[in-house]
């Protein structure tokens, strides 16, 4: 074995790198010490979390810790159907906190012919004084959804309760399609 | 190959320590973020079929669009400052005794026997003021000794074919009678005017002095003794009566008396005496549109219903208009008035559950003060009894 052919050898390339990486970490880091982080993670409930409206819609689901639900909405062709109170978001810790809301999926999927049988579905954030603090409309134009953007963020005091409103509408002669959607609500701890 | 395979044994050591200088860069980097959590809401929403649905009525002219969830209805409105139509034609047979006789007429009271009609050269007695009369005849109490004189004659008419308008409080009465007491020191008169409902149940009664109610109808409380009543002039014919008297909901029948009295019972006097008696109505022409739309049940639920206006067009020209609901019993739930909208909203009103209940749409009153065109925008509020869902439909009324 010439030196040519020990070099190439992948046992040498392999000290080499290693040589380099000590190389790198000596040279910006003279004396190392070390201090320890001890974690410990507690299973709480969410302080931010859903609740039943006082019109809380049949066939809805809240999930177990209320961190999710399944709302059963419908629509009526060429009437818009309000809910006004079907859904509460709830803060339930001694702090504010802000959320958001932001758009995940929806089906079917924009470009589906089932998409012009709908005109709107309109879910407005409203504070204790019936005032909107935010708006996430989903609306049409022919079969392509136009999905809202990510609302700014939206101050949730402490121990207080807000509704989240839902109007509906479908388009006049709509057929009897369902809409499924995905709304994160965001939460900062 | 054992230094090789040594240095492939440390090999996987060395990439994890690599690994490691590279996941604290990153953390390093991102050190200053805040924490965040995520709560998933999940809808779904279906189309149905509507709960309720609007269909056309039986008057005026109606659209119902796709869906039946919306609609427009037209109406016309009648175009007058005030509404009030003309008098109608004079409703007493043989009003004014022209017939030379008493047809039409029913002479009541003690001396009932001693009523007739008079002329320049007939009847009454030497005390009748024959020349006190409109056209060739009319009616005196001759005199009777020994009784009461407190009679008179007496017709009642048929006023049935008012009844919408009497109801509704649009209609008036102008009702009146000529009269003279004979010999003025002594006699008097009354005109009373009664409104009964149809089983001839007494309603009212208007009276010359506005004091008598109910009682016999042939010896009235409100006589007027000639020298003593200031409205009388001596020699003259006086005409009383009501006058645009807004006649009682209910009345089917309206009755006039004229009352010729004689007070002075032992002597042999004659009484009073009357001429041309009147009686004509008018009403509002304020159409009413019973059933321009309904609201039809398709499902098992009840609802609770109601109509607010959302916007409007040139209701300046509307003096009155009144939208309804109905069904057994009635709700308004927009008034127009004056050119304003008075209400905007109406309270909720039961649509029974039951596929096919229905409630039923009425505009009523109508008066406009201009030609043109109006236009209400509402939404029919259907909602879910007891919680606050619900659903708008938009209805366009139109009135021209």
């Amino acid at each position: 074995m010439n030196l040519r052919t020990a070099m190439s050898t992948k046992s040498v390339k392999f000290i080499i790198l290693v040589a380099m990486a000590v190389l790198i970490a000596t040279a910006s880091a003279a004396v190392y010490y070390s201090i320890i982080m001890q974690p410990s993670v507690t299973v709480t409930s969410a302080t931010i979390s859903f609740a039943q409206g006082n019109d809380w819609p049949t066939g809805s689901v809240l999930g177990s810790n209320s961190t999710w639900v399944s709302l059963a909405l419908k629509a009526y062709p060429n009437a818009t159907l309000f809910y006004d109170q079907p859904l509460n978001i709830s803060n339930t810790d001694t702090s504010s906190h802000t959320f958001r809301l932001r758009h995940v999926t929806i089906t079917p999927i924009t470009g589906d012919s089932a998409v012009g049988n709908f005109t709107f579905f309109n879910f407005v954030v409203e504070n204790t004084a019936g005032v909107a603090q935010a708006s996430f409309n989903y609306t049409t134009t022919g079969n392509n959804w136009n999905t809202p953007a990510t609302t700014s963020s939206i101050t949730l005091p402490a121990n207080t309760q807000w509704i989240i409103y839902i109007e509906t509408k479908a388009a006049a002669g709509a057929n009897a399609v369902t809409a499924n959607l995905q709304i994160s609500v965001d939460v900062t701890q | 190959m054992k230094v090789h395979r040594m240095w492939e044994g440390y090999s996987h050591i060395v990439c994890i320590v690599l690994t490691l200088f590279l996941m604290i860069g990153l953390f390093g980097s991102d050190v200053s973020a805040a924490a965040h959590d995520s709560l998933l809401n999940q809808p779904s929403t279906t189309i149905a079929a509507p709960p309720v649905i609007l269909q056309s009525g039986s008057t005026g002219s109606s659209i119902i669009y796709t869906n039946n969830t919306s609609a427009r209805t037209s109406v016309a409105a009648p175009v007058s400052a005030d509404g009030w139509g003309t008098w109608s034609n004079e409703l007493l047979l043989n009003s004014g005794f022209e017939m030379g006789n008493l047809s039409g007429w029913t002479a009541m009271g003690p001396a009932a026997a001693s009523i007739g009609v008079f002329s320049a050269t007939s009847g009454g007695d030497s005390y009748t003021q024959k020349n006190l009369r409109i056209g060739s005849y009319g009616v005196c109490t001759r005199d009777t000794p020994g009784t009461n004189d407190d009679s008179g004659t007496w017709q009642n008419v048929s006023v049935a074919a008012y009844a919408y308008a009497i109801d509704r409080g649009n209609a008036v009465i102008n009702a009146s009678g000529w009269l003279y007491p004979s010999e003025w020191t002594w006699d008097d008169c009354a005109l009373i005017v009664r409104f009964y409902n149809s089983t001839g149940g007494f309603i009212s009664a208007w009276n010359t002095t506005g004091e008598y109610g109910s009682g016999t109808a042939y010896y009235p409380k409100a006589w007027m003794l000639g020298s003593g009543y200031s409205h009388f002039t001596q020699g003259q014919l006086k005409q009383f009566g009501c006058y645009n008297y807004t006649i009682p909901v209910g009345t089917r029948t309206v009755g006039i008396q004229l009352g010729m009295g004689e007070h002075k019972a032992a002597a042999n006097y004659c009484g009073g005496q009357a001429d041309e008696a009147s009686i004509k109505i008018r009403t509002k022409n304020m159409p009413t549109y019973d059933y321009v739309l309904r609201a039809v049940n398709q499902v098992t639920s009840a609802w609770n219903v109601s109509l607010q206006v959302s916007n409007s067009s040139d209701i300046y020209r509307l003096s009155n208009a009144t939208i309804s609901f109905h069904d057994g019993t009635s709700s308004n739930q927009i008034t127009i008035r004056d050119g304003n909208i008075t209400q905007q909203q109406g309270s909720l009103y039961n649509l029974p559950g039951g596929a096919g209940s229905t409630t039923y749409i009425s505009i009523s009153n109508l008066l406009a003060n201009a030609t043109g065109a109006s236009y209400l925008f509402t939404y029919l509020q259907i909602m879910t009894p007891n919680t606050t869902t619900r659903i708008f439909y938009t209805i366009t009324f139109e009135i021209t």
